[in-house]
């Protein structure tokens, strides 16, 4: 009666939509189980051991699936020891879809499947928590933006730094850079912004593949048809699948793939960018293997108001600040003691620090002083559970995680022709460069393009 | 194994403050694939060879005449055992040949490569022709996704009909669909 009672007013919400003074678990009573929203996950590799997926306590783990047995035999062990019970093992995610009784997909695949389970996921009347990168390329993205939309669902990205925790090499979120930015205190014209190792980001380029791998025999016990999914069939070598597919361009982008959404998408925000993409993407670094990813050197992305994003390989900008506005402002990472650059999971010293800021002259300024006397920003939806009952997107959706997903891809693409292009952020297109558009825009394997195309 | 090789991909992560050395990280991830040098250390091992060899005038060799074409997708091995280098120089010809693709008639100072390019599309269709070898088919179609227009579709198409292999048949299908420019998204 519970579970009716909640999936009929869930399929009736949005007129509830303007009620919600009253938190949503003290409405439904959010801990009681009957209660509770159930989820699945698709996938159980490395991360869905993580705390946003196996661990999640907003909702309910009802079961997963995997192509690889091992991993399911593992994942039910380990749902065990969380807590959860004897979940179900489902015999393929399409079955998992098929369940009623799942209210949220998590999606902890391979970005290659990423937009083909979203659509289906969408179609099939779930909400979806999906892993990062969003798409494989712009015109996955697009479709899984303007579908999801379509169908009403809630869906959010597994990255969370536009809402929540220290920034990598900052003390704080980044809401207090949006402050500065936003209130202008950076300048009114164009930023310029560097990721490298001298502002406390790491490329990750041992997200490379092997050239010249061994073809193997597939175990038994894995479903390397299913795992490879829309991607092109390849010969079989474990290194190609589980913790290492980010080296492959069929799978991934390397560590563009893994981190660019972690740190690009809090920019987007930070920065006010989240309804528009760069005109133009400037590659420096070698030409890459057409099966292997490499490393790059720079990629610049360059904004229509002249803001610039430096992604920078090659670590040559190192002693440049984070941000420069246009008024000689700067921001910069904190450093602790010794001179280094706290993460986000080890902030040390960071710890409740706000960030550094220079003058135009290279004076420090008081940037803790400078944010308290700033208004806030508007307040955000943070809590995905929240939206899924109330109806309200989440602060990153389908939307938002487009756009700084699209910047991914544009690195991705660059990466593989070996260049520069200029793109339309209207038309989401390169602009009059097929080749470019080729990378952009790629077809899937059957049947799995069918699904994805399908109303 | 994995955990082992997670634990080294820290530690190598952590060790690395300076400008990075490349040539470690394969040094780091071996165990995982036995002898198959990984990709970033390679090219740390050979950049000096990859940039002498894709300047537009080394590539421009290999487009020059259809022999050059095919001597080096004669290259081309079954089963990822393609020399890097030679990878890496076929798919550098393949965006070499697309430089300029999308040029207006007006834009003069663009220059065109679309000699070169019917060359090299040629010289695929034709090495796609005499594959054996199901993955070499599928590598030379995965250039051709890149390269060849909807003016060729049929060439390809006819090109892989003797490979009773229905893995090369579904990027074959993927390779007709993206010429046509039948994507989702577009």
């Amino acid at each position: 009666m519970m579970k009716s009672t909640r999936r009929g007013f869930l399929k009736g919400a949005t007129a509830f939509g303007a009620f919600n003074i009253v938190p949503a678990g003290v409405l439904w009573g959010a801990e009681a189980p009957s209660n509770q929203l159930t989820r699945a996950l698709i996938g159980f590799g490395g991360i869905a051991y993580s705390e946003n997926h196996l661990a999640f306590k907003g909702s309910r783990l009802v079961g997963l699936c995997d192509p690889d047995e091992l991993h399911v035999a593992n994942g039910l062990a380990a749902a065990e020891k969380q807590g959860w019970g004897k979940v179900k093992a489902y015999r393929n995610f399409i079955e998992l879809l098929a369940d009623p009784g799942v209210d949220i997909v998590h999606i902890c695949t391979p970005p290659h499947w990423h937009g083909c389970m979203s659509v289906m996921a969408a179609r099939a009347g779930k909400d979806i928590w999906c892993e990062k990168p969003m798409t494989r390329t712009v015109g996955e993205g697009k479709r899984v933006m303007e579908y999801v939309k379509a169908k009403g669902r809630m869906f959010r990205l597994n990255t969370w730094f536009r809402f929540k925790d220290p920034f990598y090499g900052f003390g704080k979120e980044v809401k207090y850079v949006r402050k500065v930015v936003e209130n202008g205190v950076l300048g009114n014209g164009p930023v310029r912004c560097v990721f490298g190792a001298g502002q406390g980001f790491c490329w990750k380029f041992h997200h490379s593949g092997r050239v010249n791998l061994p073809v193997e025999e597939c175990p038994k016990t894995f479903d390397w048809d299913m795992w490879l999914g829309p991607a092109p069939w390849k010969p079989y070598s474990k290194h190609r699948t589980h913790g290492t597919f980010r080296g492959y361009w069929d799978y991934d982008g390397g560590g563009i793939g893994d981190m660019s959404q972690h740190y690009l998408d809090p920019l987007q925000y930070l920065l006010c960018k989240d309804e528009t993409s760069p005109v133009k993407i400037e590659y420096k670094g070698p030409k890459q293997h057409p099966e292997v990813v490499g490393r790059f050197d720079r990629i610049t992305y360059t904004y229509d108001d002249g803001t610039v994003i430096i992604l920078d390989g090659d670590e040559s900008l190192k002693g440049e600040p984070f941000i420069t506005g246009s008024n000689g402002v700067t921001i910069w990472p904190v450093r602790q003691a010794n001179g280094t650059i706290g993460s986000w999971t080890n902030p040390g010293a960071n710890k409740d620090k706000m960030f550094g800021m220079k003058d135009a002259d290279g004076k420090d300024l008081d940037a803790m002083k400078i944010v308290t006397d700033l208004p806030d920003p508007a307040p955000q939806q943070t809590d995905f559970i929240d939206s899924v009952r109330m109806r309200r997107r989440f602060c990153l959706n389908e939307e938002t995680g487009f756009r700084s997903c699209t910047l991914a891809n544009l690195a991705i693409a660059a990466e593989r022709l070996g260049r520069g292009f200029e793109f339309d952020p209207v038309a989401l297109k390169a602009k009059d460069d097929p080749a470019a558009d080729r990378f952009l825009y790629q077809s899937m394997r059957e049947p799995w393009l069918e699904e994805f195309n399908k109303a | 194994m994995k955990y082992t090789l997670l634990a080294a991909i820290a530690a190598l992560g952590l060790s690395l403050s300076a400008a990075t050395d490349y040539t470690k990280i394969g040094a780091a991830t071996a165990d995982a694939a036995g002898d198959a040098p990984l990709g970033t250390a390679w090219h740390a091992q050979h950049i000096e060879e990859v940039n002498e060899a894709t300047t537009d005038d080394a590539l421009e060799a290999f487009v020059d005449s259809e022999t050059a074409a095919a001597e080096l997708l004669s290259r081309i091995k079954p089963g990822y055992q393609t020399d890097p280098l030679d990878a890496i120089r076929i798919g550098a010809v393949t965006q070499y040949v697309m430089a300029n693709a999308g040029a207006k008639w007006y834009e003069f100072w663009k220059s065109s490569r679309s000699g070169e390019r019917a060359i090299w599309v040629g010289a695929l269709v034709k090495a796609l022709s005499g594959a054996k070898d199901e993955y070499v088919a599928i590598f030379l179609l995965d250039q051709l996704r890149w390269c060849a227009d909807e003016g060729k579709v049929d060439a390809i198409k006819a090109a892989a009909a003797h490979l009773d292999s229905k893995n090369v048949a579904s990027l074959l299908e993927q390779v007709v669909r993206e010429l046509k420019r039948e994507c989702p998204g577009l």
